[in-house]
């Protein structure tokens, strides 16, 4: 009945994924079980054998995210940052701004008033469009 | 964290079977799913349960399919299965809305609609939207299931009659005939709890649920009945304001919670919002073309007592003025005038406007203008109505009127011509004395209200003594041919601060949009009364109120449209089967009922003729016969000669389908 | 390039994002306990005697014996006890501590205690014991209301606030070197450190104070960390090892402070042309059961009680009293929101009542270069409240707005707002911060006690010394808030750091540039060895204030803000959701553009949350809803758009002209949406503005 999030920061030491509520409302244990986003506060451990749990030390392919959150104030005290990045790496890959703000209602952010984040996922959106 | 996790066991079954003999055997399991629900009551220190089953190997109870015309949702289903089911979408859309916005995407990920269920919180999301839907709870244990209406799931807070050894495994939901709506008022715009939740079915047969009102979700059969019935949004707000039990807690108060059941009510059973562009449409169109139906020039309460001299004056330049438009041609399709009652005092009076005005038209235009009625008020006895027959003959032979030229219309408004001094009905009696030249009776609420001491503030269109009244005209004049019509809204829209010499401060602004709104609102749930109670007639005191009486008007026709569609097209086939196999068809009524739907709805330019005839089902020819019963019979010998030719299957598959309503239908075709 | 005004890479950004970044919770000792706090239940009383439920055996078990100093939490006056000595005067009072080494076994721990109870007050203005009163006069208040016209009064209200940092309070202490060393997540190292110093009857040099990685604090973690700090302190010195506590959400929420909840009263003499005669304000602020920062509190929201507006004849009268509930405590603005809501919706009443343009009237009235303030301060050339608001209003096209929502289900509501800047004249000056730098051989390090809280201190303070030192951002280094190495530059709050610390920052930097010479670093180190230079807080010689009258230049500087909400009301549900918030913001100078945005619009978002939807909900003197699901915080779906305007006017005496920023943003929100939903015609006068107040108000409009 152990929580992910316990097995992930005291049996893994994996301690980017923070717990800010243990209720399932700020979202900053975010972490995604086989590409979906979900609070690792509710996840009983058992429920993820066989599966791909991914937290913030082993996101790969997100540099560009990553440090557009440093340059555009998309992290401040940087708690929720983590699970913030887990849940924004999860949107659809089209998202518009109310898309954005609709998949990361479920990560609550009291420094930022949202705004640097929304500027950090559209810089990094740029290189990325424009690789494409 | 408030539990020791550790301390706790976990049952791990890898099939339904496993899980349901573990149940058996281990009393006091508790079932885990996503776990939404549970974890936080283990952080909080909150769940007395020690041992947990999980079922997240239960693979196939994840499946969101049809069984034959029955939606059923297997218990895992998340919250974004729901979301992204495309059979959802079509036949229950209100549980993916209501699945949308419970928590964030993280808890929609996780959270199961089964979990929703057996958490049985009053605040559960989905639960009005099952309620609502008439959905089953698939119920199963080792050894057998069984199906539990969701309306008789729930005993009280928290409580369900699910047994212990017995599994949540599916939710089953019928097809649902009717327009869906949902609405999730919560703490904030996301990630919130529910302060009031409303899902509803909009359909002749309404049904509607309601949770965080009552310590369980709650379907309300009373409400749903009112609504069904009168109609009427008012009566429906007090009865559920009986029906539900809100009480104050940390994330609202039951005023709250009261006025909100109620206003969502309302917005549920008001104009949907798809309809709105085409009824605006409409109603510039018909403001443009045909705004006024009928016109009265009042010498009465409109007008007031004045000298002699003056009401001459005027009641000739009036006759002058009708004239003018006669010749132009910009009269109303029927038009009148509303002389002074026969009361001892104005009796005199009353017949000189009469006598001034009509002998000035007629010498001026050689006639009548098409369609002159007069309108006499505040009728008390079948003596009035005789006397001012016999001025009408008087007149008609003065001035070489053919006879019965002149028509009459009786206005009831005193409790006298409602109830005569035996206590019978006295309004037959008041058309017959007219010998044949009353055409209508109208309804005139506020002189009627008065005389029976009903104080100023409550004397309004919706006052249940005037229903008393509507009822009696509609009784006592069915099927005589005579028109009814409704009485006026007396609050107008018109707004209290005028600018002429300045310009209007924002309060002044913000004041002058709310009366004007408010007084639409009035007007437009009076004729909205009206029109439930088969008044399709009524009468307006300013060019003002024509918007929202058309808007009611068509409001009305437009939202009955796809289920009076789905009906007569089943009532044709019905029929026509019935008569064709020589059953008895007896129920040509109802058939004619829905018939003259469509012919008024399309008289009044809420839809076209030839929406009409697409959406009647009938040709052209059909419904200009306007009578079902002539329908019957074309259709009748059409289908002889078909089956005579081997041609027969059409109209059998038609009656197959016909249930369904005309938007699955079509989609259903497109498939 | 200099660094100043670039928005050049924050200096501790990479382990946030990247999930390196150790926050307390994140740290673990060899041989750590965990340790709980066991709390009274009842608001008032006296404890009879306490009795664990459990075997006390594998337990260490703490009370006001194991205290080896004095029992206080020692802030401006030693009134609350570390540990409740036989009275608790509010539910969640601490009383015993326990540690474990299994963190589940805590769990489980229960302690009897048996009560006297004795009846709690919770009204505020029943209160027997005021903390603290202040009355400021100028002019002659009668003369005043002589020549007014008209009177408007009105009584105004706001509620507690939750500070609601993600990251909820947490220390180790660590027993070591015959003292204690803490780390935590805390904003003001040094206060932390003089409380454990008389709390554990410690030297000075044996108290080490290292602030961790802290997950946001907006004044929750200014004075509260000194009590938790000696809770772990008072069972790692007990049990001789390290002991952890972090509280979790509803603890946090139960047992912290909030912002204090205000009822301000103003009486308003205006002449016929809009002119403001008189003022006569009364604040009265609910500051729980013991004093902690409230007088403070009680200041600045009396500093601010007028608004930004001149007038001739004004008496503010303020008082903080104590009832049965919680200390509230610090929260960015500090006592200002409260006073400013007041103000501006009054102003909003007053045009009302006048029916008068609402930007007309400010205009008419507001603090011009020049003016003099309540406490007689003269303003100096870079009030800028005229041009914050002429921006705003230009910006929004706030007239035609206005004229074209009036009568619908929205509108459009301004406020206008200052904040001052840094500790008030006389706080600075006790205060006495320092500040040092030391040159490394490729530049130089900060050592300040200022902490990084995620609003920028570090990469802000880089860039003043960088380009004072006239070297390049990279090459300045800042040291970690470790009280063992860094001076002691005062706490962390009251929109100082920026503004003051930087100040100071500066003038170290100015000093070595002096030193050096022309050498280079590594030459100078060759040469003459290590060099650290600390300067002190120099108050500027014209600043002169009397905390006996209240009278003079209450603060250095201030910023000056105006917002403009707009707004939409539900018509069957009463929501109030915001569509758009303008906020324009005089401060000085911009030292990094992105941050100082990033402080606007997080401010801005805090201040929404309290204008509609933050309410903590008190029952029995306890906070019925502490839980995240049930005390709500703006998600992305309740923050509107948030235009940020930023405008410069340089202070003189502050780091290139730059004034305060961290607190002002939350001025505004809360009475430009008030402001709005009054538009709207209904007259609210209470934040927050919920449904349910809304839906009260809009029954009974005028």
């Amino acid at each position: 009945m152990k929580r992910l999030l316990d097995v992930l920061r005291e049996d893994c030491a994996l301690t980017g994924t923070k717990e800010g509520c243990g209720e399932g409302e700020c979202g900053a244990c975010t972490v995604l079980i086989d590409g979906q986003a979900v609070n690792s506060c509710l996840v009983p451990f058992a429920q993820v054998a066989g599966s791909s749990v991914t937290t913030i030390e082993g996101l790969t392919g997100a540099e560009a995210l990553q440090s557009a959150f440093i340059r555009e104030g998309g992290a401040q005290c940087g708690i929720c940052t983590p699970g913030m990045i887990l849940a924004a790496v999860a949107l659809p890959k089209d998202a518009d701004l109310q898309d954005i703000r609709r998949g990361l209602a479920g990560n609550i952010c009291r420094c930022t008033g949202y705004e640097g984040i929304y500027r950090s996922l559209r810089a990094a959106a740029i290189p990325a469009r424009a690789a494409d | 964290m408030r539990t020791a996790l550790s301390s706790l066991s976990l049952l791990e079954p890898r099939s339904l079977q496993e899980a349901l003999s573990m149940l058996r055997d281990a009393p006091g399991t508790t079932p885990l799913a996503g776990g939404t629900d549970l974890y936080v009551g283990l952080n909080f220190g909150t769940v007395r349960e020690t041992r947990f089953l999980d079922l997240s190997r239960l693979r196939p109870l994840r499946e969101i399919a049809l069984q034959g015309d029955v939606l059923s949702i297997g218990a895992l289903a998340t919250y974004t299965d729901i979301v992204r089911s495309p059979l959802v979408a079509e036949r229950l859309p209100i549980l993916a809305s209501a699945a949308r916005e419970i928590g964030g995407v993280q808890i929609q990920n996780r959270g199961t609609v089964g979990g929703n269920v057996a958490n049985a919180s009053p605040a559960g999301d989905t639960l009005p939207v099952l309620a609502a839907a008439d959905a089953v709870v698939v119920l199963q244990r080792a050894g057998g299931s069984r199906r539990v209406p969701f309306t008789g799931f729930y005993t009280g807070y928290r409580k369900s009659v699910r047994r212990a050894d017995e599994l949540i495994v599916a939710i089953e939901v019928p097809p649902v005939e009717g327009r869906q709506w949902f609405r999730k008022v919560g703490t904030r715009a996301a990630q919130a709890i529910s302060k009031v939740v409303m899902a509803g079915i909009r359909s002749p047969r309404p049904r509607l649920a309601l949770g965080s009102v009552a310590p369980t979700v709650l379907r309300l059969p009373l409400t749903e009945a009112s609504l069904a019935a009168s109609g009427s949004i008012e009566e429906a707000r007090r009865v559920l304001a009986r029906e539900i039990q809100p009480i104050d807690d940390l994330r609202s108060t039951a005023a709250y919670r009261h006025r909100v059941a109620g206003n969502l009510l309302a917005q549920f059973w008001s104009l949907p919002e798809s309809l709105a562009p085409l009824i605006s449409r409409r109603i510039a169109a018909r403001l443009r073309t045909q705004p006024v139906e009928d016109y009265r020039l009042d010498f009465e309460d409109g007008y007031g007592n004045r000298s002699d001299a003056e009401e001459d004056s005027h009641a000739i330049s009036a006759a002058r003025e009708v004239v003018t438009g006669m010749a132009a041609g910009t009269l109303s399709s029927s038009i009148g005038v509303r002389i002074k009652p026969l009361t001892e005092e104005l009796r005199a009076r009353s017949f000189r406007t009469l006598d001034l005005f009509v002998t000035q038209m007629v010498r001026d235009a050689g006639r009548l203008p098409d369609n002159f009625v007069v309108t006499l008020p505040k009728v008390t006895a079948p003596e009035q109505v005789a006397a001012i027959a016999e001025i009408f003959e008087a007149l008609e032979r003065g001035l070489s009127l053919p006879a019965g030229a002149l028509a009459l219309e009786i206005m009831v408004e005193t409790p006298q011509s409602i109830i005569g001094p035996a206590g019978e009905i006295s309004i037959g009696g008041l058309v017959s004395a007219a010998g044949g030249r009353c055409l209508a009776a109208h309804f005139g609420t506020y002189d009627y209200t008065a005389s029976l001491n009903i104080t100023a503030a409550h004397q309004h269109m919706l006052h249940p003594a005037c229903d008393f009244a509507r009822h009696a005209m509609q009784a006592a004049l069915a099927g005589t041919g005579v028109w009814i019509s409704d009485g006026a809204t007396n609050v107008l829209p018109i707004p209290p601060h005028r600018g002429e010499d300045r310009t209007l401060t924002g309060r002044e602004i913000a004041r002058n949009r709310a009366a004007v709104h408010a007084a639409w609102k009035l007007h437009y749930d009076h004729v909205r009364h009206s029109l439930a109670n088969a008044f399709y007639q009524g009468w307006d005191l300013h060019p003002a109120q024509l918007p929202t009486r058309y808007a009611a008007l068509y409001a009305f026709f437009l939202e009955g449209l796809d289920a009076a569609s789905a009906r007569l097209t089943n009532f044709v086939e019905k029929a026509g089967q019935a008569t064709l196999v020589g059953d008895v068809f007896d129920d040509a009524a109802t058939g004619q009922g829905l018939l003259s739907f469509f012919l008024r709805a399309s008289a009044c330019g809420a839809i076209t003729e030839q929406e009409a005839v697409e959406k009647s089902g009938l040709t052209l020819e059909e419904l200009r016969s306007r009578s079902f019963v002539r329908i019957l019979a074309g259709r009748r010998a059409a289908a002889v000669r078909g089956r005579e030719t081997g041609n027969g299957s059409r109209a059998t598959k038609g009656s197959e389908t016909a249930a369904v309503p005309r938007g699955q239908l079509d989609r259903e075709s497109k498939d | 390039m200099p660094a100043v005004g670039q928005n050049v890479l924050r200096k501790e950004g990479r382990g946030k994002v990247t999930g390196a970044a150790k926050y307390v919770d994140d740290l673990s000792f060899p041989g750590m306990l965990y340790g709980s706090t066991i709390r009274s239940t009842i608001p008032c009383g006296r404890i009879r005697s306490t009795r664990p439920e459990f075997d006390p055996s594998e337990w260490v078990v703490a009370g006001v014996p194991d205290i080896p100093g004095k029992n206080v939490i020692a802030l401006i006056e030693d009134d609350q006890p570390c540990l409740a000595d036989g009275r608790v005067r509010h539910v969640a009072e601490p009383i015993l501590l326990l540690a474990h080494a299994d963190r589940e076994a805590l769990a489980g721990a229960k302690v009897a205690v048996d009560y006297e109870p004795e009846t709690p007050v919770y009204d505020p203005a029943a209160s027997p014991r005021v903390f603290k009163e202040i009355l400021i006069e100028k002019g002659d208040l009668g003369k005043g209301f002589s020549r007014a016209a008209r009177v408007v009064e009105g009584e105004y209200r706001t509620g507690h606030q939750e500070q609601l940092y993600i990251e909820c309070n947490g220390v180790i202490a660590v027993p070591e070197n015959g003292g204690i060393t803490v780390y935590g997540s805390l904003q003001c190292p040094y206060y932390v450190h003089k409380a454990l110093v008389v709390l554990l009857g410690l030297p000075p040099e044996r108290v080490r104070v290292v602030q961790t990685e802290t997950g946001g604090g907006f004044g929750g973690k200014e004075e509260y960390p000194s009590m938790l700090a000696g809770h772990a302190s008072i069972l790692a010195l007990k049990a001789g090892r390290p002991v952890k506590m972090v509280y979790d959400r509803v603890e946090d929420m139960l047992a912290t402070t909030k912002r204090h909840p205000s009822i301000v009263r103003h009486r308003t003499g205006v002449a016929s042309d809009g002119r403001i005669v008189a003022m006569d304000i009364d604040v009265l602020m609910d500051g729980g059961a013991y004093l902690t920062l409230s007088p403070v509190v009680l200041s600045r929201g009396v500093l601010h009680a007028t608004g930004p507006y001149r007038c001739d004849d004004v008496r503010v009268h303020g008082r903080v009293v104590m009832t049965n509930t919680p200390p509230n405590g610090a929260f960015r603005g500090f006592g200002a929101p409260q006073t400013l809501f007041a103000a501006e919706v009054h102003m909003e009443r007053i045009s009302e009542a006048l029916e008068m343009d609402p930007v007309r009237l400010r205009e008419l009235n507001l603090f011009r270069p020049g003016d003099t303030t309540a406490t007689g301060q003269v303003l100096g050339a870079d009030c800028s409240a005229a041009e914050v608001l002429r921006e705003a209003v230009a910006r929004t096209g706030f007239d035609a707005r206005r004229q074209a929502l009036s009568g619908t289900n929205a509108g459009i509501g301004l406020s206008l707002f200052f904040h001052g800047s840094g500790f008030t004249g006389g706080g600075e000056v006790r205060l006495a911060s320092r500040a040092s730098l030391a040159l490394t051989p490729t530049g130089a390090r900060i050592l300040v006690g200022s902490t990084e809280i995620g609003q920028g201190t570090r990469t802000i303070h880089a860039q003043i010394v960088a380009d004072a030192l006239g070297i390049p951002y990279e090459n300045v280094e800042v040291s970690d808030a470790d009280t063992a190495c860094v001076p002691d530059s005062g706490p962390t709050v009251a929109s100082r750091t920026c503004m003051v610390v930087g100040k100071i920052l500066q003038n170290c930097a100015l000093e070595m540039k002096a030193r050096l010479g022309s050498l280079s670093p590594a030459r100078y180190l060759e040469l003459h060895g290590p060099l650290v230079v600390t300067r002190e807080y120099e108050k500027p010689a014209e600043l002169e204030w009397s905390d006996e009258t209240y009278r003079g230049d209450a603060y250095g500087a201030y910023g000056w803000g105006c917002n403009v909400a707009e707004v939409e009301r539900d018509p069957d549900t009463f929501e109030i959701r915001p569509v758009r918030l303008t906020a324009v913001c005089e401060i000085g100078k911009a030292i990094h553009p992105t941050l100082a945005a990033g402080q606007i619009e997080g401010g801005t978002a805090q201040g929404i949350g309290y204008a509609i939807l933050e309410e903590v909900v008190f029952r029995d003197g306890a906070m019925a809803n502490a839980q995240m699901t049930n005390y709500v915080v703006p998600t992305t779906l309740d923050t509107p758009p948030i235009d940020v305007v930023i405008l410069e006017s340089a202070y003189p005496h502050g780091p290139h002209g730059a004034k305060g920023i961290g607190e002002m943003p939350i001025d505004g929100p809360a009475p430009a949406i008030v402001n709005a939903i009054r538009h709207m015609g209904v007259d609210l006068r209470q934040i927050p503005a919920t449904p349910e107040r809304v839906m009260e108000a809009s029954c009974v409009s005028p």
